[in-house]
């Protein structure tokens, strides 16, 4: 075979390859909407992964008003029963000049061949473990490959605006904590024609998953979650813990995504995503706050500053 | 220049959407990655004194931006592994001559052996190879100076080899393994 850098450089996209990723139909009507009436709207657009799909729905069947349905009457009660757990947990505060310290590991699956070098077909996992400062502005990322024995580091340092969809602990605090006022805060943000339920359910468990919300929010949160159509609950236990599993499942794309929720606290313990192609679960360990970064681990960031991310080898099969 | 913003943007927007389109792609799912090319053309136009006139800096200024939204979301998902295969496999141009069972050999190697590396090795190489950057321009996208780039880069290609080299090997010792 030729150079890879090569090889690699002669498969690169054409247009024809381009636009049959994208196709020019849809890249015309998203600039539409980009120079059009929806540029300034400031809130975040959310296409959400079935609306294209659900464009050719659309198609044959005008979707008319949204009918609102509740999720079936257990699956309420589980999701009011979890609010009840959130807003009492004592959980810690992000008070200013603190971090969010957490510790999560994640496993992929793919329906795949095998990569060649002794893991399962198709699996990739990845130990992660982070530093957010109080205000969002700064994250200390660690991830490790155990399998592929690679360790990479990310100081990220961008100001962002924050939004549902990229929420900081101050952002947080800022959101409605009473379940009508932060699904009507939603609803005038998330887009999603007749996906709207996927998009709300989305932008709900993300927040839940972010780690960033007050007690009350979060409660907020699941109370508003058990008004959302197509969502349903499970018993389970995790690393002993009685757990709920909260889902919401997609028949046009055969796909579901989850939440696990420890049932006497409200917290996350993992995400679950599913699909033809791929399962994915990441587990959070460890969440918790911390009055500071310790020197081990601002050490190895200082000693390697301005570098952006950068890679330490921790030996086979990462060749150095 | 365009005397008009919407009119540069307009034109930034077609010439250089479907490629940003692509390298967004390894970053989320097509939804994400047409928000993330909806966001960097946002940013664009808020500060479009700031992007190049040059086409070939545009298009990097307009990935970094792509690369900085897409971080924000690296700050709470662990793991974007699914999508940058996704891209690479659609976005892959088959040479021609070769038989669709040759094609598809030589993507999905090169798909393994991208697979081992590191997300930073590899968003090096696909920069130069497949969003077309000079190694300057990409070395501007992730905040390295030209030096530490090459080097980077050098590096990368070398694992990159190894680890095809490799699979090349272990399938010769395999009879009908997968490719």
């Amino acid at each position: 075979m030729n150079d890879l850098l090569t090889t690699l450089t002669q498969a690169r996209p054409t247009q024809a390859e381009l636009d049959q990723m994208w196709p020019p139909s849809s890249r015309h009507a998203r600039a539409e909407t980009l120079l059009g009436s929806g540029r300034a709207g400031g809130g975040h657009r959310r296409s959400g992964r079935l609306a294209l799909a659900a464009a050719a729905v659309v198609a044959l069947a005008a979707v008319a008003t949204p009918v609102v349905l509740a999720p079936d009457d257990a699956a309420a009660a589980d999701l009011r029963a979890l609010a009840l757990s959130a807003a009492a947990y004592d959980a810690p505060v992000l008070a200013e000049g603190t971090w969010l310290h957490e510790r999560s590991t994640s496993v992929q699956v793919d329906r795949g061949s095998s990569d060649g070098f002794g893991n399962p077909p198709g699996r990739y996992d990845r130990q992660r473990e982070s530093w957010t400062s109080w205000d969002g502005h700064r994250s200390l990322i660690v991830e490790r490959s155990p399998s592929r024995g690679w360790v990479e580091y990310s100081d990220l340092r961008e100001e962002f605006e924050a939004s549902y969809a990229d929420p900081t602990p101050a952002f947080a605090a800022t959101l409605p904590d009473d379940p009508d006022g932060l699904r009507a805060y939603l609803d005038a943000r998330v887009q999603g024609s007749s996906s709207r339920q996927e998009a709300v359910y989305s932008a709900l468990t993300g927040l839940v998953a972010s780690h960033t919300l007050p007690p009350q929010t979060l409660a907020a949160a699941y109370d508003a979650l058990a008004e959302v159509q197509d969502v349903s609950t499970d018993d389970l236990r995790v690393r002993g813990r009685a757990a709920v599993e909260i889902t919401f499942t997609e028949d046009l794309t055969s796909s579901s995504q989850s939440l696990v929720v420890d049932r006497s606290t409200g917290q996350v313990l993992e995400m679950r995503n599913r699909s033809e192609q791929t399962d994915f679960t990441s587990s959070t360990e460890l969440s918790e706050v911390v009055h500071d970064v310790p020197a081990g681990v601002r050490a190895a960031f200082d000693a390697h500053a301005g570098e952006g991310a950068f890679v330490e080898s921790t030996g086979e099969p990462y060749v150095g | 220049m365009d005397p008009v913003p919407e009119q540069r943007l307009a034109r930034l927007y077609a010439d250089h959407a479907g490629r940003l389109f692509a390298y967004a792609r390894r970053h989320g799912d097509a939804s994400t990655a047409e928000d993330l090319v909806a966001d960097a053309f946002e940013v664009a136009l808020r500060r479009l004194d700031r992007v190049p006139d040059d086409p070939g800096e545009a298009r990097a200024w307009l990935v970094a931006t792509v690369r900085r939204l897409a971080a924000n979301g690296r700050r709470r998902d662990a793991s974007r592994d699914q999508h940058w295969r996704a891209a690479v496999r659609d976005g892959w141009h088959a040479r021609g001559g070769a038989s669709a069972e040759e094609v598809v050999a030589e993507r999905d190697a090169c798909v393994t052996a991208l697979a081992a590396l590191t997300e930073v090795d590899r968003e090096t190489l696909l920069l130069v190879a497949w969003e077309g950057l000079t190694p300057a321009q990409a070395a501007d996208v992730l905040g390295l100076s030209p030096n530490a780039f090459t080097v980077r880069l050098h590096r990368a290609r070398r694992r990159l080899e190894l680890r095809l080299a490799a699979t090349a090997h272990l399938d010769t010792l395999t009879p009908g393994s997968p490719s």
